[in-house]
């Protein structure tokens, strides 16, 4: 079974970016999105309206999101122990020390900064695709 | 039984008197026939009276041997002659005789004058013990004692007397007391009524005036505190007068000290823009003394703030009095309590004071004292006020501003970053279909955005300038600035020019580094050709270094000096040098945050150099606005910047 993502995030044009990047780079894991944290723990506990990721292999996480935002969904996942291990990357726009802090102590691992527009869309592209060859051996096609 | 010795060179007289004085039962002693057995036989039985007779044959006639008895042993005599003419008379005078018996005599006479002589010296015995216990008591005590016959004359002076005055009751004696004693006045200097001489006068007890000087033999002066008597008889007659008087240097001196203390404390009072007061350390807590201060500083008479226990408290502000009375319920001796509180003014307002005292033990006895002082603080307490008010909105302030930060960074940034994405991404599916003007709309819509997000970036870090907390470390100038040119990359040809020496020093490393980053950019963007040249020296002021950057290129219009340094200011329009205008207003922010300066010295066509300062000593940024913002990157983390 291929490696499963999860992407939780609310905006649209993030969601686009990072399917394009999966497109760009041909990366065939199966990616599901959530909207916010909320969403996103329903679907890891199965109770959501998709239950096809279930156990995704790795998080692609915002931090700013409604309901329920990264850092309080960080939280919330840290302490459940069936999904206390799945590693997560931050995907955010936020310089604020107090987030990197939380995300920091949470132990999360990676933070990819949207902040500048410099590199374009093929440095973003390159940094999802790092992370996913990095933190996840891809099973033989 | 009185001891007699009879001297008589005739025998049988001798044994008539004998036998009549046994009858009469008296002891005799021993009959001496001549002058020296006479001093013989005194010497061994010591007789209570001697019956001598004037004429003796022999060296020493009775005269002569009486006035050795006396003299060794204060022997009483009485005289025995058969005849009595002037002469002999007025030489047995001198030896002042108790008596004289005229031969032939009989047994009455003689005891009747034996009586009377032997009763007569016990009365000159005891009046002789009386005046040398009294002459005991003169000459030990520490006052002087000078006594005068009725015209003033001096009779008599104890050593104390002697050594005050400097004269000698030898010299002394029977000169006028206004010689040996002189008073003067230690005010006028003038020489003062001896009070012996009124005493002499008026009869009565005088006393002599404040501040008066003794003037002893010699000259010398001393403080003396003196009084006089006259001396009456039985009869109440003058005979003379005493005078009494005391050295009082040590006293005087104490006097005069404590004078000045006073004079001091005064002075200390009214200089002093405290307020002093005493209280009592009773439950009243009366006020007792409070300076004139009072009615200046808080338009209250210092009489009313001591008629009452009530006073002080019903002037204090209802709200402050449990803060007054918890502090006054435990003053110490040892360490001073304090208070504040907001006394009423006649005016009508509260002035703030505070209220600093301490208990002083009363060795009077009553009980104990509290000292302490007020200080008007209104001006202070208002001070403080504004300045909790301006710290609130200063607090606020910077609250909104990293709210903006905030907005700035990620609200208004996203979008962008959208737009940015969604244009490269059309760019790139069109492809070829993408043709000239559409091609470069497109591009111009992708190099809008590019500035916008830039503007929004720069002015996030103008904004940040004071707010980050800044490692101090030591700074190697030419290090700094190696790593600054590198990353100032440049695809035009430029030369830097170092100045050949450089500080180290202590300082924030990040706001140097960005001044200078700023500055060679600056130099780097503006130069109109593609070559040039960027020379760095430093200068050193002592308190400060003064760095220059010094380009060779268009230069700065004069009228313009100014205006590089405001925000969004550029002298190119943006099409043609990129930038947010930005850089300089920057690179004064942080200079001035610094305690820096910076300028610009150039002419058009002439290259632009410009210059700042920067302290050695790095103060800092104040805490308070410091540690919204820090750049530390989170430990550990892998962090990557992603373009849109």
């Amino acid at each position: 079974m291929l490696t499963s993502v999860l992407l939780v995030e609310d905006d649209d044009v993030e969601v686009m970016s990072v399917k394009r990047a999966f497109r760009v780079m041909s990366l065939p894991h199966p990616l599901v999105v959530a909207r916010d944290g909320l969403e996103a723990l329903a679907i890891l506990r199965g109770n959501g309206e998709s239950k096809s990721a279930a156990s995704p292999h790795l998080i692609f996480l915002d931090i700013n999101m409604p309901r329920m935002n990264g850092i309080e969904f960080l939280r919330e996942l840290r302490r459940d122990p069936n999904h206390a291990r799945i590693p997560i990357v931050i995907l955010t726009t936020s310089m604020a020390d107090a987030d990197r802090q939380a995300a920091g102590d949470a132990g999360v691992a990676g933070y990819i900064i949207k902040s500048t527009l410099e590199g374009g869309f093929a440095a973003f592209a390159a940094a999802i695709d790092g992370h996913l060859k990095k933190l996840t051996p891809i099973d033989a096609p | 039984m009185a001891a007699i010795l009879i001297v008589e060179d005739e025998g049988i007289v001798a044994k008539d008197i004998e036998m009549t004085l046994r009858q009469m039962n008296y002891d005799v002693v021993g009959i001496a026939r001549s002058g020296e057995e006479a001093i013989e036989r005194a010497t061994s039985f010591r007789p209570d009276l001697v019956l001598m007779d004037i004429h003796l044959k022999g060296q020493l006639d009775g005269i002569a041997t009486a006035a050795i008895l006396r003299e060794r042993m204060d022997i009483p005599i009485v005289y025995l002659t058969a005849f009595a003419d002037d002469e002999t008379v007025g030489r047995a005078k001198v030896t002042e005789p108790y008596g004289y018996i005229v031969k032939p005599f009989n047994a009455s006479e003689l005891r009747s004058v034996v009586e009377v002589a032997l009763y007569k010296h016990q009365i000159f015995l005891r009046l002789r013990e009386n005046e040398q216990g009294l002459a005991t008591t003169l000459n030990s005590i520490g006052d002087g004692v000078i006594a005068t016959d009725e015209l003033g004359r001096v009779q008599r002076m104890n050593p104390a007397a002697e050594r005050l005055t400097g004269w000698t009751i030898e010299d002394a004696l029977g000169r006028p007391i206004e010689e040996v004693c002189q008073f003067r006045s230690e005010v006028t200097h003038m020489t003062i009524a001896n009070p012996a001489v009124s005493a002499l006068r008026t009869g009565t007890i005088v006393e002599l005036e404040d501040r008066a000087m003794l003037v002893s033999r010699n000259g010398d002066e001393c403080p003396i505190s003196d009084r006089a008597a006259p001396i009456r008889d039985a009869r109440g007659q003058i005979r003379g007068a005493v005078l009494v008087f005391d050295d009082i240097t040590t006293g005087r001196k104490r006097e005069r000290e404590l004078e000045a203390t006073k004079l001091r404390l005064q002075h200390l009072l009214t200089a002093n823009p405290a307020i002093v007061y005493t209280r009592d350390a009773t439950a009243g807590a009366q006020i007792t003394f409070i300076s004139e201060d009072v009615k200046t500083q808080l338009g209250q008479e210092p009489a009313s703030c001591v008629a009452s226990p009530e006073f002080w408290k019903s002037h204090i502000h209802p709200d402050d009095r449990a803060t007054f009375f918890d502090a006054l319920s435990q003053p110490s001796s040892d360490a001073v309590t304090t208070c504040e509180y907001r006394f009423l003014h006649p005016s009508g307002g509260y002035r703030w004071l505070h209220d600093a005292f301490r208990r002083v033990p009363n060795s009077g006895g009553e009980h104990d004292e509290i000292v302490g002082c007020l200080v008007d603080i209104t001006n202070q307490k208002y001070t403080e006020f504004l300045l909790a008010r301006q710290t609130r909105r200063l607090e606020r302030s910077n609250k909104e501003l990293e709210e903006f930060a905030y907005v700035a960074s990620h609200d208004l940034r996203a979008p962008l970053r959208a737009i940015s994405t969604l244009a490269e991404w059309i760019e790139a599916d069109l492809g070829d279909v993408l043709k000239g003007e559409t091609r470069e709309q497109m591009h111009l819509l992708r190099g809008r955005v590019q500035r916008m997000d830039r503007l929004l970036s720069d002015l996030l870090e103008y904004a940040r300038v004071g707010r980050e907390e800044l490692a101090v470390e030591c700074v190697d100038v030419r290090e700094l600035l190696a790593e600054v040119i590198d990353l100032s990359n440049t695809t035009k040809r430029f030369r830097f020019e170092i100045a050949s020496s450089l500080p180290c020093f202590e300082t924030a490393k990040v706001p140097l580094k960005r001044v200078f980053l700023n500055l060679l950019n600056n130099a780097v963007k503006h130069h109109h050709r593609d070559e040039g040249r960027v020379t760095i020296c430093v200068d050193d002021h002592g308190d400060y270094f003064e760095f220059s950057v010094a380009d060779d290129g268009p230069g700065v219009a004069a009228q313009f000096h100014e205006r590089v340094f405001q925000m969004f200011q550029t002298l190119k329009p943006r099409d043609i040098v990129e930038g947010s205008g930005m850089g300089l207003a920057l690179v004064r922010r942080i200079v001035d945050d610094a305690n820096g300066k910076v300028w610009l010295d150039s002419q058009e066509g002439q290259g632009a150099t410009f210059r700042f300062t920067w302290p050695k000593y790095w103060t800092g940024a104040p805490a308070s606005l410091s540690g919204a913002f820090s750049l530390d990157s989170v430990r550990g983390l892998p962090v990557t910047t992603r373009g849109g």
